[in-house]
């Protein structure tokens, strides 16, 4: 059986054998086609896999799950969409929890570690319209069977690098897709998302040290705005709140 | 209240929704009133409209009075405010403007270009989800009011489009 096919109607999950990027080509086919249910793309090796602008989602082929999964979120305001970074990531380490049986930590704002290394990134693009979040492109990509990464990845891990397994990455595509559709509306709860997702962030009150420009400094995970900014507790007894990419968690 | 707690103070306010804080403690007072404050006190003059009528007034909205627009828009160029009738395409959310889909990539639009609904005018990126803002008006983009990959407000001016 097709993956995903339990939840999407079949003529909208589309496989590539190779693609420049599934996050794109949803996105193109969106503005093309203007459909009215989700979509899901998935494939065995991306040219042009995204990370944030600018930066690139590297893969050997058929080794990891490279997956997008495409919505209309309706009533979710925009100013609300750190949700949907919430819910995704929530989704992913359940899954990943579930069938590794291991601790699953989620990285501010949305990469998913296990240990102190990343096992999968998150990639959102949504398509806005006034104060309407008309589509949402929603880019996963995990490590699953992939045992040797680049020098120039930062702390990379894969499943069977934890495990010595090798999964069946249909099966987790499949899984995650269910979970994700069958509780899409708790991407409008924000309060259960935010203490679910404190649960999970990684190094949450801990001292840390912390990059801002130049400065090295410590600091502490407290709590996350509903815009999703980090507050973090200084050593001063201040708390501060930061922006993504304002600061960057310093590893030793 | 020392300097500090003040600065505190002033931003804890910038991250919330109030137009107006007013303290009194002792023989200390303190008044601040955000950019929102101004603006509902421009919106609500020149309209009999109920005070919900800012919030939901739609993203692009018609410069009115050359009078009005000064006072809500300080930072915006004077020759923009003089030609009425443009539409303005704002910014739905906090975050960082960017005009292109990557650094080697081209802008969405330039100067002269002739946008129409539903076209992709920019991307704004914030705590990593990246938006592309549809133009909700069709017409011809006469000003970008904003430096590319540079931070901007909720409702902040993008773009004046010539209907």
């Amino acid at each position: 059986m097709q993956p995903c096919s339990k939840i999407i109607d079949k003529d909208y999950i589309f496989y590539f054998e190779s693609i420049d990027s599934t996050n794109k080509f949803i996105l193109d086919y969106i503005s093309k086609n203007k459909p009215n249910h989700p979509i899901v793309a998935y494939t065995d090796y991306q040219t042009e896999g995204k990370g944030q602008i600018g930066r690139y989602w590297e893969s050997e082929t058929s080794k990891n799950l490279l997956m997008s999964l495409h919505f209309l979120p309706e009533k979710l305001l925009p100013e609300n969409q750190f949700n949907l970074s919430m819910y995704t990531a929530l989704i992913v380490a359940t899954v990943l929890k579930s069938i590794m049986q291991t601790e699953v930590k989620i990285k501010w704002p949305n990469d998913i570690y296990i240990g102190d290394k990343k096992i999968a990134g998150i990639l959102i693009q949504n398509v806005l319209q006034g104060k309407c979040i008309k589509n949402s492109v929603i880019g996963i990509g995990l490590n699953v069977n992939q045992t040797t990464f680049s020098d120039f990845i930062p702390n990379p891990t894969s499943m069977k690098l934890i495990t010595n397994l090798t999964f069946e990455i249909s099966k987790i595509l499949d899984e995650i897709c269910d979970l994700f559709f069958k509780n899409i509306n708790s991407i409008y709860e924000y309060k259960s998302l935010k203490y679910n997702y404190i649960s999970k962030i990684y190094s949450f009150r801990e001292w840390k040290k912390y990059q801002k420009g130049e400065v090295v400094f410590e600091g502490m995970i407290i709590d996350i705005e509903p815009s999703g900014r980090l507050i973090l507790e200084l050593k001063n007894g201040l708390a501060e709140s930061y922006n993504f990419q304002e600061i960057k968690l310093v590893f030793n | 209240m020392n300097y500090k707690e003040i600065t505190e103070l002033i931003k804890l306010i910038n991250r919330t929704d109030l137009a107006e804080f007013k303290m009194k403690d002792k023989d200390f007072e303190i008044q601040i009133r955000t950019k929102k404050y101004h603006k509902e006190e421009s919106y609500q003059a020149p309209m009999v409209a109920p005070i919900s009528a800012p919030v939901i007034a739609p993203t692009p909205t018609i410069i009115e009075a050359p009078k009005t627009a000064a006072k809500v828009e300080t930072s915006e160029a004077p020759a923009a405010k003089s030609s009425a009738n443009l539409l303005e395409i704002k910014s739905p959310i906090v975050g960082t403007f960017y005009r292109a889909s990557g650094p080697d990539k081209p802008p969405f639009v330039k100067v002269g270009d002739e946008v129409s609904k539903g076209s992709a005018v920019c991307i704004i990126e914030a705590m990593k989800l990246f938006n592309e803002i549809e133009s909700e008006v069709s017409g011809k983009i006469v000003k970008i009011m904003v430096e590319d990959a540079t931070p901007v407000e909720y409702d902040q001016v993008l773009f004046l489009v010539e209907p």
